[in-house]
């Protein structure tokens, strides 16, 4: 604390001032507070610094401030402030904002007004220094606070960087999608980070006066290999009060090791605390002990319900059109909902200043690219991607007829049009369509497409006021064509089609941040479409009902600070309406099937079966220590969509229901708390965060039971509750030639089917792990530069075996050796382990060449371990076997080239 | 139709980096299961109830349940037909009746313990018909040649059950490359008055076989595989008959069995089905797991033979005998010593003799006496 001693007003004369007179035998102190006092002019000081010695000095004839110098000695500075004095520990800029803040109070209770505060050799000598200006000292008003905004470029091409990590001691901000940023910073000298994953953090060192602009260019860090591709940033984390976001860049993964040279989003998510899958190449994500069908994907604003090529093994985003993506795993936003565990954004680039630009890359399974197409300056552009596979080239040259006979491909495209129509007022078109076909050993042809586009329009209504319209169709369907036999060729569709309508308002009053909107979708489901294929054909076409559902939602949550303590609360209210179809009404008496049919419905038309429900989503956040920051809470979602499956990941031919009459929505509630603190330093960042988890109308299918086929569904499953909870911790470096993460967490997910029927238990109706239970997750990232071009990194996965269901015996029915087994998910699969190498050398790499690419080579699997990917059974000789099957058993090498232009 | 598609669809294989092996089981249970395969049908005899116990995996065969009690009620009439234990782990009816279609029964089994197990009331659904049972020589899906028997089956009427079950008896007959005219009593060599060249061997279905119309524009069923006899089993090297039997089962029953079914076919695949003890129709008192089913079903048989020259046109080549037979000469002096010696490791009997080329004609037992392989009791049907 500094005090001050001022409390006589002096009025100021106007005359010369100069000592006259010497002084002795008195302590600094005495000798100051009488040069106050003979001169009439303020001297700020800390009282603490000088000692009770007695000084003798003559000081006659001598300036003030040389005089005050001799007074306190070499080691201090004497600042001029108008015609006051200030002394300072500090040689160079001698002023803590803390410092000049209660230097202002002191002279505001003074009724002076107090104006600038440095002097014009120190500025310029700290501009020599490598300190960066911020505004006009003659400017400086105590009462306002400073401002700093701009934008963040890549140094080379200019180009905007969203995403990019801004923080001070106190506050931390990220850039938006073109690259804007504002922050308050300081007054006078503090430091500022600025840092992107992928490009090299800078720190910079600030003078502030006033509200300024400037443009911070960053470096891509192309000769170090961003292995860790989500730093959870800290800073990040201390900052909002939301809780269980996660960032990962696509700029940061590029150098990372992955498997047949594809980048992934998707897998890159599973070395984030909390993010599992059901294994190697497993369609999907779980988050907290979530089911895959839990989470909503967001390419763009456009929603994907099968965000995986080839069952699993590639994500359906091409890492060349994206630019960054975000997970929300706890408190998820209110603009968010119809899915209970997690919402994981994906987001391209806009940039309507970026000149003409590309990249692509080679890898052995895709070729892919994207270009950025500006069509008149500044105003209208247009980006393009494209993605595709000539994997069935490979597949043709390997000597196994099995493989041979085996057809797979992929392809992806994106494309976007932004047009500003003002600068408040800007519209855009974005589509997406990703397509799937592979034919499996000659015996069916099976394909699947995800469609969707989106137009939306950001409008700046008010100075505080912003608003989004968008519209939008997302579609999903799967086709199986099977024409083995003549008689029963038949094509199987099923179809699903979104419509959606948005609107999202963010409001900004005083200290306020104000979210709210609404939200409508319509879901059209075609279940079963079966049509014969050929004359030959007995197949008799089948067209189920289209099951039609409308959900909305209103939302509204507001953010606010109380000094130490930041408050986010929303409500979000969703509705879902299902249009009824004919319906059958079941005896009560037993298990739903078709035998206890007692009655059918018809229903009239307009006819809705509803449910509705609030979700509150509250987060709080207290700042413990300067680096230290606490947060808890507390989040409700409502799920009117369900994932069938009968299988123990997911499959693709698993089939979307929505609720109705006898489908119960999903609900799900959470709560957690995290800590999170920065070393002083920066170097190193802790998080951990615990969290519990409850559900209820989990959806199993029966077991046994078919779903393509299945005109009862609510007959073949069961819904129960579901919980888990667990502990995620984490540890990473951020700067230094070794940079990396190492991550731990303990959770368990559990799921209890009971009923009073003993065919709808599962393992007689007691809790038993869910498929996703995984209590022992280990994942370590770590990269090295040897030199500015050649890297190399590291990535360490470890989990326990997912849960599988085990025989115990074997019995014979029907001529048949079957297999007895254990309860539900009563033993593991062996832990899974893996290590990944990877190793990036950059081109000569000079600023402004308008070509640049580099070799990255990677090894996936390096010690070839045969982590079990499935486990299945076989009679053999009356002996029940067991095998292993595991898809990346060797050593996977891959070289990839990636160019950019 | 569509399952099959999807577990065929699963079966992916990836370039060639995925690796299947072999994994120790070592999760043997305390707890055996009661097992009860009850099968009724509209065809007036004995019938019968299997009833036994889950064994460790690597215990080869079945551990019958004896000392049950067993009976079956038909609902409608408030009948009840006793069992009684036949076999150890076989009951049969003490009496012979036929289930009636369109009439409701329950099974009832109590264990030792008097622990109860009772199914389900099932009702018996109407019959169909076998209309022809056809064989044609092919190559499977596994490469494999060999002689696919399928059946084509039709309703009988409009309210037949459109879910089909099958289970089959195979005979074949085995005909020894040499005939053994003399058995070798130990002392001397005396003429054979029952031929012993030629056997036949029964085998029964190991294989659930399902099948449902209810997704065809017809309740019928044409070309529906329900025996492939590989070549290589030298089943139809001489003569070969297979007498099916096609149940009308329920729908509930048909998914009992048909998902059943698809647990055992499960194999290799990147997408793996729940597994578990699939729930039958058997419930019991207690906490006691009871597995199986009590089937109640309508049936029809067929039997159809079939000769290996119907198939030489399309390329099938008779298989040979399964080991290398040839005649050793022995004179007349040495068969005494030569049939009794024990240190032969393998028997032989005797072809021809004593002047076959001046001594008796001897060859490796198997080559000359089929009983290694069958019955030489002709079967009542046998036709030639």
């Amino acid at each position: 604390m500094l005090l001050f001693f001022s409390s006589i007003v002096i009025l100021r004369g106007q005359e010369i001032k100069e000592l006259n007179g010497s002084y002795k035998d008195q302590t600094a102190l005495e000798i100051l507070e009488s040069i106050q006092t003979k001169l009439k002019i303020n001297i700020y000081f800390v009282p603490d610094w000088f000692d009770s010695k007695k000084l003798n000095l003559d000081l006659d004839g001598i300036p003030p401030e040389e005089a005050i110098q001799i007074i306190v000695g070499d080691q201090y500075t004497i600042v001029n402030v108008l015609e006051d004095f200030v002394i300072s520990k500090d040689p160079y800029y001698p002023v803590s904002s803390d410092f000049v803040k209660e230097t202002i109070d002191e002279i505001d209770d003074g009724e002076t007004k107090m104006l600038g505060f440095l002097f014009k050799e120190e500025v310029d000598k700290l501009k020599e220094s490598k300190t960066m200006v911020v505004g006009d000292q003659s400017l400086f008003d105590p009462s306002k606070k400073i401002n700093l905004s701009g934008k963040v470029l890549e140094i080379n091409n200019s180009e905007p960087l969203a995403g990019v990590l801004i923080y001070t001691s106190n506050n931390s901000t990220t850039t938006d999608e073109n690259g804007e940023f504002s922050i308050q910073v300081p007054f006078g000298k503090s430091t500022m980070s600025v840092q992107y994953l992928g490009m090299k953090s800078r720190v910079l060192n600030l003078l502030s006066f006033s509200s300024d602009k400037i443009s911070v260019y960053l470096e891509e860090d192309l000769t170090t290999l961003q292995e860790v591709v989500v730093t959870s940033n800290q800073s990040r984390k201390i900052e909002t009060s939301t809780m269980g976001v996660e960032l990962v860049s696509i700029k940061e993964i590029k150098t990372t090791p992955m498997v047949l040279g594809e980048n992934d989003i998707i897998r890159e998510m599973l070395s984030l605390p909390g993010v599992t899958s059901i294994g190697e190449g497993a369609i999907g994500f779980n988050v907290r002990g979530g089911g895959a069908d839990q989470n909503l994907v967001l390419l763009d604003n456009q929603p994907v319900y099968n965000p995986s090529h080839f069952f699993g093994f590639f994500s359906a985003f091409n890492d060349q059109y994206i630019g960054s993506s975000q997970l929300y795993k706890s408190s998820i936003p209110v603009k968010y909902g119809g899915r209970l565990s997690s919402v994981l954004t994906v987001s391209s680039e806009s940039d309507f200043d970026k000149e003409f630009s590309g990249s692509g890359s080679i890898t052995p399974v895709t070729l892919k690219g994207y270009v950025h197409l500006p069509i008149i300056d500044s105003l209208l552009f247009i980006d393009l991607g494209f993605r595709g596979t000539y994997s069935d080239w490979v597949l043709n040259s390997v000597k196994n007829q099995q493989i041979k006979d085996t057809d797979v491909s992929f392809y992806d495209v994106n494309a976007k049009i932004n047009y500003k129509i003002s600068d408040t007022n800007i519209v855009g078109f974005d589509f997406y369509r990703s397509g799937d076909s592979f034919n499996l050993l000659n015996d069916s042809l099976f394909t699947y497409s995800n469609t969707a586009f989106v137009f939306a329009d950001k409008i700046g209504i008010k100075d505080n006021l912003d608003g989004e319209f968008s519209f939008g169709v997302s579609n999903y369907n799967f086709e199986i064509l099977h024409d083995e036999n003549p008689s029963e060729a038949f094509k199987y569709r099923f179809m699903l089609n979104e419509i959606f309508l948005k609107t999202d308002f963010n409001l900004f009053i005083r200290d306020y941040a104000i979210n709210f909107g609404s939200e409508f979708k319509r879901y059209d489901v075609k279940p079963r479409r079966i049509f014969p294929v050929g004359d030959a054909s007995l197949i008799r076409p089948e067209r189920s009902e289209t099951e039609s559902g409308l959900e909305s939602a209103i939302y509204l949550s507001n953010s606010f600070d109380l000094n130490r303590l930041s408050f986010e609360a929303g409500l979000r209210l969703s509705f879902f309406g299902v249009s009824d179809s004919d319906s059958y009404i079941y005896d009560s008496e037993v298990p739903r099937s078709t035998s206890s049919i007692i009655d059918t419905v018809r229903v009239e038309n307009n006819s809705f079966m509803t449910y509705w429900g609030p979700e509150f989503r509250v987060s709080a956040k207290y700042q413990l220590f300067d680096r230290s920051v606490f947060k808890l809470s507390y989040n409700q979602s409502r799920q009117y969509i369900h994932l069938l499956s009968n299988t123990t990941s997911v499959a693709p031919t698993d089939i979307w229901k929505l609720s109705d009459e006898y489908i119960k929505p999903l609900y799900g509630k959470q709560i957690s708390a995290g800590y999170y603190r920065e070393t002083l330093n920066g170097y190193f960042e802790f998080s951990t965060e615990v969290f519990y988890k409850k559900s209820s109308n989990n959806l199993e299918v029966k077991l046994g039971e078919e779903i393509l086929n299945n005109e009862l569904v609510e007959a073949s499953t069961i819904q129960g509750e579901g919980k888990s909870y667990g502990i995620e911790l984490m540890l990473s470096k951020k700067y230094g030639d070794l940079t990396g993460r190492i991550n731990y967490t303990f959770s368990r997910s559990f799921l209890k089917m009971d009923s009073e029927f003993r065919s709808e238990q599962i393992n007689r109706g007691g809790f038993y792990p869910s498929n996703q239970d995984r209590p022992h997750v280990v994942s370590l990232d770590a990269k090295f530069a040897f030199t500015k071009r050649f890297s190399t990194s590291m990535k360490l996965s470890y989990q326990t075996g997912r849960p599988v269901t085990f025989p115990i015996g074997q019995y014979k029915l029907g001529g048949e050796n079957l297999i007895y087994y254990s309860d539900r998910n009563e033993f593991r699969i062996p832990d899974y382990f893996r290590i990944d190498l990877g190793f990036s050398l950059d081109g000569n790499y000079k600023r402004n060449k308008p070509f640049h690419g580099f070799w990255s080579f990677s090894v996936y699997n390096l010690l070839g371990r045969d982590n079990p990917y499935s486990i299945y059974f076989e009679e053999v000789n009356g002996r029940i076997k067991g095998y292993q099957l595991s898809i990346f058993a060797n050593p996977v090498p891959t070289l990839a080239y990636n160019f950019r232009f | 139709m569509i399952k099959k598609t999807a577990n065929l669809l699963l079966v992916v294989l990836l370039i060639n980096v995925r690796c299947t092996e072999i994994i120790e089981l070592d999760s043997n249970s305390d707890s055996r299961a009661v097992v009860i395969e009850g099968l009724i049908t509209n065809e007036l005899k004995n019938q019968s109830i299997h009833v036994s116990y889950t064994t460790e995996l690597d215990t080869v065969g079945v551990q019958p349940a004896t000392g049950f009690s067993v009976k079956i009620e038909c609902i409608d009439d408030n009948t009840t037909f006793l069992f009684n234990e036949d076999t150890p782990g076989v009951y049969k009816s003490i009496i012979p009746f036929a289930g009636e279609v369109g009439k409701t029964y329950q099974l009832e089994v109590t264990d030792v313990d008097d622990i109860r197990f009772y199914s389900d009331l099932e009702t018996m659904p109407s019959p169909s018909k076998i209309d022809s049972i056809q064989g044609k020589f092919i190559k499977n899906d596994s490469d494999e040649l060999g002689v696919s028997i399928s059946t084509y089956s039709s309703s009988i009427s409009s309210n037949s059950s459109r879910y089909y079950l099958w289970k089959w008896n195979e005979t074949f007959e085995i005909v020894t490359p040499y005939l053994s005219r003399y058995r070798w009593t130990g002392e001397e060599a005396v003429l054979r008055d029952t031929g012993v060249s030629r056997c036949w061997k029964t085998e029964s279905s190991n294989l659930i076989l399902t099948k449902s119309a209810e997704s065809l524009t017809e309740n019928k069923i044409d070309d529906f595989q329900v025996r492939f006899v590989a070549t290589e089993e030298r089943a139809l090297r001489t003569r070969y008959s297979l007498n099916l039997f096609q149940y009308s089962i329920s729908k509930k029953t048909f998914d009992y069995w048909n998902a059943l079914g698809s647990f055992v076919n499960e194999n290799e695949s990147l997408v793996n089905i729940q597994l578990g003890n699939l729930e039958g129709n058997i419930s019991s008192d207690s906490e006691r797991i009871s597995l199986g089913y009590f089937t109640v079903a309508s049936v029809d048989s067929l039997r159809k033979f079939f000769d290996p020259s119907q198939f030489q046109p399309d390329g099938f080549v008779k298989p040979d005998y399964p080991i290398a037979c040839i005649v050793e000469v022995v004179p007349p002096r040495d068969l005494f010593p030569f049939m009794n010696a024990d240190q032969n490791s393998e028997k032989y009997v005797i072809h021809e003799g004593p002047d076959y080329s001046g001594g008796w004609a001897l060859v490796l037992q198997p080559c000359g006496d089929c009983r290694a392989f069958g019955t030489n009791l002709k079967p009542d049907f046998w036709i030639e």
